[in-house]
Order: C-alpha cells, then sequence, then structure tokens
C-alpha cells in the first residue's frame, strides 16, 4: 500500500449545491420528524378528550387532573427523553411518549375550558329537549367547544414539531439533526435550513388546522 | 358532509405518514448480490456511528465495503456518544462499529493501564463481553488531546502535559462526557496533578475551537486528526505520562456476524487506513462541506476496495 | 425493571439531598440562579416588547391579523435551532440563549393581549367614552383591568414554556439547570438527571404558583368572578 496514505481530491461544495443536494435528505428527514410530532399530538389529543369529558362531568376529578398535567407540562423533554433513552433505546418511541404527555397536557386544558364555555343556555335547552347527560355531551358540548380545542390544537402541533427537533440530541435523527451536523461542522447554511424547514412544517399544519377548523364551525366565524 | 373534507384528509395524511414515516426506515436500502456466490450467504449488517464526522465518514466506508461484497447493510448513523450507543451494540441492535481501541477499553475498564496499540489490543481483546470481536486496529489513529493555542503554548513555554500544573487552576474545554471519563477530567486531575475549571462545550466543535480561540478556555479537547489543528495552528501537549492510550480506528462487530466474508472485508480495511487519511477525509467534510459519504466513496475507490 | 427503577429513583432522592451538590460553581444553586437570569431576562425584554404591541393593537382594533401571523411565524421557529446559530455566531453567552427564548414567549404575551383586550365588552368601553373619558384613559382605566386575566394568561404561559426550554441552552454550553441533564444524560447518571428534571419541573411549578398568586391580587374582584379559569 502507498507509504504515508491515499491522496484524494475533493471540491468545496457551494451553498446551493449543498442545499438542491440535499432535497432527498431534507424529505426523508421530514417524514421522521412529522410522523414523531404528528402522532404525538395525535395521541395526546385522543386522551385530553377523554380525559376532558370526564373531568367536565366529574368536577371532584378537576384538581387532580389539573397537577398532573401542570406536572407534565412543567417536565423538560430533554429530560423524559433522556430517561426513556435507556428503557426504550434511541427510538421513535422514546421521543413520542414524552411529546404525546406534552401535547396532552397542553389539550386537556382546552378541552375542559371548551366544553365549560357552552353557554348555560344552550345546555339547558338540550336537556329540556330531552338529551341525556352523554349523548348532551358528545352531540352538543363537544362540537360547540370545537373552536377552542382547535385553537388549542394549533398550539399544540406547533409546539410538538419545534420538540421534535430535541430528537436528535439523543440519537433519534429528526430535522433536528441538521441542527447538529450544522454544529459539528460549523455550517451555518444547514442549520438555517432546519429552521426553515421546521418552520416551514409548522405553518403548514397550523394553517391546515386553521382551515380545518373554519370548515368544522361553519356557525362561527370568528378568528379564532 | 363536505366541511368534514379537509379534517379527514389531514387524517388520512398523518395515518400515511405514520405508515411510511417511521424511522426504522432508515437511510441506505439493503443491496442483494447479483451475480451467485459461491459463499454462505452473508447476515445482514446494521452499522453504527457515533454523532461526529470521522466516525459517521468510517461508518460510511464500512457500509461501502461491505455493500461491494454483496453484504445486505442498513446504517444508523449519529447515534450519540459511547454512553449511548454501546449499549446497542451490546445487545446487538447495531452489530457492526467503528470504534477507537484506547477509548472503548477505558470505557470498558476505567483502571485499564495499557499505553501501546498491541497492548490495548489485547486488554480489549478480554475486556470485550462474549458477543463482541475486535477485528484487526489500523494504523491510523484519532485521539482525545489535551490541545492549546500556539500563543498561549510560546508564552508558558509548555511542550507536554506536566508542564500545565506550573500555571494553576486551568480553564478547560470538552464534551460533556469528560467530566466523569478515566481518559478525561478524572484522569487530568488524578495523574497529571492538574486543577481544572471545566467547561463542558461540544465534540472538539465550532464551540470549543471558538473558545479556545478567543481565549474563553486555556486548553481544550481537540481530536488530533481535527482540521483546526492546522487551520489555527493549535498544538496538542505530549502525554508523557501515557493517559491517553492509543486510540486507533478499530471495527468492532457482532459474533453473528463474523463470517469471512465480512471479517475479511473489515480487516481490508484496516490494514490501508492511516491518520493522514482521516485528516484529508474529515478536512473534506469540515471545510468543504462534502458529504460524509461521498468522502468515504473515494477513499473505498482510491483504496480499490470497492 | 421496577427494582432498578425504584434504585435510581433513590438514586436521584440522595443526589438531590447530598449538601454538596447545593453548593460551588456548579451546585444547584448557582445552576437555579443561571436558570432563573435566563428566564427572567427573557420574559422581561419579551414583555417589553408583546405588550405595548399586544396593548396598542387590541386598543385601536387595527393590526391584528399581522401580529396574529408574526406570533404564529415566531412559535413556529424551532428554540433549538435558533440557539445553535447565535451561539455559533455570536459566542457562547447569555444572549445566544435569551433571544431564542424572546422568539418563543413574546408570541404567548403579544396574542393573549390583543385577545384580551380585544374581548372587553364594547358597551364598557362605550359608557367610558362617554363619560369624557381619553383613549389613553380608557385602556389603562377599563380595557386593561378588565382584560388582565387574560393577560396574566399570556404572562403566565410563556413564562411556563421558557423556564422549561432554557434547559436547552445546555446544549450549547451554558449553564442553568439544563446542564445537568445534558451532562447527566452524556456521562449516563441518572441520579443527576433526574436531579435535573425534578429540578425544572419544580422550577416550573413554582413559577406557575407565583403567577396565579400574582393573579389572584391583582386582578379585581368583580372580573374575577365573570372570568374563566385555566
Amino acid at each position: 500500500m502507498k507509504p504515508g496514505g491515499l491522496t484524494f481530491h475533493f471540491h468545496k461544495v457551494s451553498d446551493w449545491a449543498w442545499l438542491t443536494g440535499h432535497i432527498g435528505y431534507f424529505w426523508q428527514l421530514s417524514r421522521t420528524h412529522l410522523y414523531i410530532a404528528l402522532v404525538s399530538v395525535a395521541i395526546g389529543l385522543l386522551l385530553a378528550l377523554l380525559v376532558g369529558c370526564l373531568a367536565a362531568r366529574i368536577p371532584t376529578t378537576h384538581p387532580p387532573i389539573l397537577a398532573v398535567t401542570t406536572v407534565l407540562y412543567a417536565w423538560p423533554s430533554l429530560a423524559a427523553f433522556a430517561f426513556l433513552l435507556s428503557i426504550t433505546g434511541p427510538s421513535d418511541t422514546t421521543v413520542i411518549i414524552p411529546l404525546s404527555a406534552y401535547a396532552f397536557a397542553l389539550l386537556v386544558r382546552s378541552v375542559t375550558e371548551g366544553i365549560n364555555n357552552v353557554p348555560d343556555d344552550v345546555r339547558i335547552a338540550a336537556t329540556a329537549m330531552g338529551y341525556r347527560s352523554m349523548r348532551r355531551l358528545l352531540t352538543i358540548e363537544l362540537p360547540a367547544a370545537v373552536p377552542v380545542i382547535i385553537a388549542g390544537l394549533r398550539v399544540a402541533t406547533v409546539s410538538s414539531i419545534s420538540l421534535a427537533t430535541v430528537a436528535s440530541l439523543i440519537g433519534v435523527s429528526t430535522l433536528g439533526q441538521l441542527f447538529v451536523a450544522g454544529e459539528n461542522t460549523d455550517f451555518l447554511t444547514e442549520i438555517i435550513a432546519g429552521v426553515v424547514i421546521v418552520a416551514m412544517w409548522a405553518l403548514v399544519f397550523d394553517g391546515l388546522l386553521l382551515l380545518s377548523g373554519r370548515m368544522l364551525t361553519p356557525w362561527a366565524r370568528r378568528v379564532s | 358532509m363536505r366541511r368534514f373534507l379537509l379534517p379527514t384528509a389531514i387524517v388520512v395524511m398523518v395515518a400515511g405518514l405514520a405508515a411510511c414515516g417511521s424511522s426504522s426506515k432508515t437511510s441506505t436500502p439493503p443491496t442483494t448480490s447479483s451475480s451467485a456466490s459461491t459463499t454462505a450467504p452473508n447476515p445482514s449488517v446494521v452499522i453504527g456511528s457515533a454523532n461526529f464526522p470521522e466516525n459517521e465518514i468510517l461508518a460510511d466506508i464500512y457500509a461501502d465495503v461491505l455493500k461491494a461484497k454483496g453484504v445486505s447493510v442498513t446504517t444508523k448513523l449519529d447515534i450519540g456518544s459511547r454512553e449511548i450507543y454501546y449499549k446497542e451494540l451490546q445487545n446487538g441492535t447495531l452489530n457492526v462499529f467503528p470504534e477507537y481501541n484506547g477509548a472503548l477499553l477505558d470505557y470498558l475498564v476505567p483502571t485499564a493501564t495499557a499505553a501501546t496499540t498491541s497492548a490495548v489490543d489485547v486488554a480489549l481483546t478480554q475486556a470485550l463481553p462474549s458477543n463482541l470481536v475486535a477485528l484487526q486496529a489500523s494504523s491510523a489513529q484519532d485521539k482525545d488531546s489535551v490541545t492549546v493555542t500556539s500563543a498561549f503554548a510560546t508564552a508558558h513555554h509548555l511542550t507536554s502535559i506536566s508542564d500545565l500544573k506550573a500555571l494553576g487552576t486551568i480553564t478547560f474545554g470538552g464534551p460533556p462526557e469528560w467530566k466523569t471519563r478515566e481518559e478525561g477530567l478524572l484522569g487530568l486531575e488524578r495523574v497529571y496533578g492538574l486543577s481544572i475549571d471545566f467547561k463542558p462545550l461540544d465534540e472538539s466543535g465550532p464551540l470549543t475551537i471558538a473558545a479556545l480561540n478567543d481565549g474563553t478556555i486555556q486548553a481544550g479537547d481537540i481530536f488530533t486528526t481535527d482540521p483546526s489543528v492546522t487551520k489555527y495552528h493549535f498544538v496538542a501537549l505530549a502525554d508523557p505520562l501515557g493517559l491517553f492510550a492509543a486510540q486507533n480506528v478499530i471495527p468492532i462487530i457482532n459474533k453473528s456476524v463474523a463470517t469471512p466474508t465480512i471479517t475479511n472485508a473489515l480487516n481490508a480495511v484496516s490494514a490501508v487506513l492511516t491518520t493522514a487519511d482521516l485528516v484529508q477525509l474529515v478536512g473534506a467534510v469540515v471545510n468543504d462541506h462534502v458529504d460524509p459519504s461521498t468522502a468515504a466513496a473515494q477513499f473505498v475507490q482510491q483504496a480499490n476496495l470497492g | 425493571m421496577i427494582a432498578a427503577a425504584s434504585t435510581s429513583f433513590g438514586g436521584v432522592i440522595s443526589y438531590l439531598t447530598s449538601a454538596s451538590n447545593w453548593r460551588g460553581s456548579s451546585g444547584f444553586l448557582e445552576r437555579i440562579l443561571q436558570h432563573f437570569e435566563y428566564s427572567a431576562e427573557t420574559l422581561l425584554i419579551a414583555v417589553a416588547i408583546g405588550l405595548p404591541l399586544g396593548l396598542l393593537s387590541g386598543h385601536t382594533g387595527r393590526g391584528g391579523a399581522v401580529l396574529s401571523m408574526l406570533s404564529n411565524a415566531s412559535r413556529a421557529l424551532p428554540t433549538l435551532g435558533l440557539l445553535t446559530i447565535f451561539a455559533i455566531l455570536i459566542g457562547v453567552g447569555l444572549e445566544a440563549a435569551v433571544i431564542p427564548l424572546i422568539f418563543l414567549a413574546v408570541p404567548s404575551i403579544l396574542v393573549n393581549t390583543y385577545v384580551g383586550i380585544r374581548d372587553v365588552d364594547r358597551s364598557l368601553v362605550d359608557a367610558a367614552r362617554g363619560m369624557g373619558l381619553r383613549p389613553w384613559q380608557v385602556l389603562f382605566r377599563i380595557e386593561i383591568p378588565v382584560a388582565l386575566p387574560l393577560i396574566v394568561l399570556g404572562l403566565r404561559t410563556a413564562a411556563l414554556q421558557v423556564v422549561s426550554t432554557a434547559t436547552i441552552a445546555a446544549y450549547v454550553g451554558l449553564g442553568g439547570l439544563g446542564r445537568y441533564i445534558i451532562d447527566g444524560q452524556a456521562s449516563r447518571n441518572f441520579a443527576e438527571l433526574g436531579a435535573g428534571g425534578v429540578l425544572v419541573a419544580a422550577f416550573a411549578i413554582a413559577t406557575e404558583s407565583m403567577f396565579l398568586v400574582c393573579q389572584w391580587f391583582l386582578v379585581s374582584p368583580g372580573v374575577r368572578a365573570r372570568a374563566r379559569t385555566s
């Protein structure tokens, strides 16, 4: 073998060439990222709807639920990721569990607030029409709470998409990988690309939710 | 019910993402050998890498040479520090990893005293769990170091780490895990008797380099193959007491994938790889923003290993 | 696994209660102070930006849509990314942590203030004008007091997010309580990692409680009765 090693020929890759050449990479990272972020929000929403309805119907459960959700919201996600790392390894699950908990904590407040804010006269009218508690809850109060829930969903989704970047610190390659690799190689372009792409996805889904909200509640055209 | 159209579309989109977005479907698609092979089929290999460019390049090199031999390869890159990825290697989730013999030995046996390449290799083979095997070490080394700026070295007449003791407490910057590593903060304090004010920064990255350059830290852990050493004329202080053992690049593989094809292919890499190669490859990635996989491909091509 | 969980839980408790961990430049007290520094400075600047803009826009009724869009965009920027950018551009320091956190905090304050003022019953505002109050008097004597629950909610939400997210500052070599999380994770020291999480959560809950108490005192009883609690 050649003494002193081999000689290589590399050309400097311009920022633009780098960006255009990595679109497939960005898309691959995006898919993992969005999968993790959106599944977490979906799980959080499901749980929030269940628990929120419970809290609305049985007021005594409200304080303990509030306490639990406050802790879930306050607990730093990075610590949760790192802790779960030793149990579920650097996998999607390790990231989805804390992000779901975070979304849940956020959305429970929206759900309970939404249900509790249904005007009393609507509630009374429904009862007068013969709606029993559960049916009233599901068919009258929950739909009326949709604007508030959607508002909470928008915040939860944007937060989730932003937080999923932190997963790259524990070896799960989301769009945050662009920050880690960019930091490793002092490559500002890569980091900025990451910021722009994450923000773009967040705004896209925020917009989709806003539109969905408008479509689901044709009777309420207020800007939320 | 037209108003449910958009929300339903969103839900379907999410479900679609769920179906195809899971990160378990990682980067490199497995290759299949098209020509009839006379050797027994090789097990599929999962190569991991740590979260710094050089290790990514090495993992890509291993991937390329194995794929050229018809092995089915998946890579899991940029996992994190050894404290994170080693467990995956131990439990078989990863079965090939480009390691550094001295650093791994120090991780497994903090009290190890082996310093030369051969001594470290022997000790490492004994220290590894029964399901892992160390292949042939290459001559290429990338060591942790205690590095200072040339101005600082000249001003205080520093040539070796022992010379730092005369300066009293020094501010030192390195990766966070150095705080508890024997080949790190603990060793510097115990073996060299230094008094250190430690600043956790990054893995020999821009934060550590910038901190060295602007004087925030007086010394830092800069990997010996890092391009910044030549770029900024840094000086890696000599290590007369052998705290930093030899750190040769060495493939660590799981016994379940130790087929002749795989071991020969990886050993062939070790036989060719030199420190000068590493310096060039890392320089290309860090300075020229070349992809680690592109750098790896050129190495494999120039070394006739593909 | 239960045994492992309980030993690590015990490890966290003993790490938290060992006196030596509280003192010194990397002790809990020092890091809590650093964390407070990052959070407080962020919130002060975020309030200075978000509150006046929200009040003005809410009072005049103009610019709401634009501000709402900007707030969304601001919230959409990943804090970790901004942190890395600023750490590389301006070096490791207080500003590198505070600037990204400001992007995170301003939206809550801005939007909640705007909505709070806008939601004030128009008849109250009309009555005030009819009584001869000038615009700024209407703002300070009527609109703000009535909107206070929502304004404080915005502040509270922002504070909570900042305190929790300030942990990421440790990724770029800064201090704060995130240091225990990053270092603990890097060296697989569960006691340190768990202790960091507990401290941040405690800090966040303390912050939330402080704001709830402030809200109780600041908001006039008449408004409080009507206001929604969340």
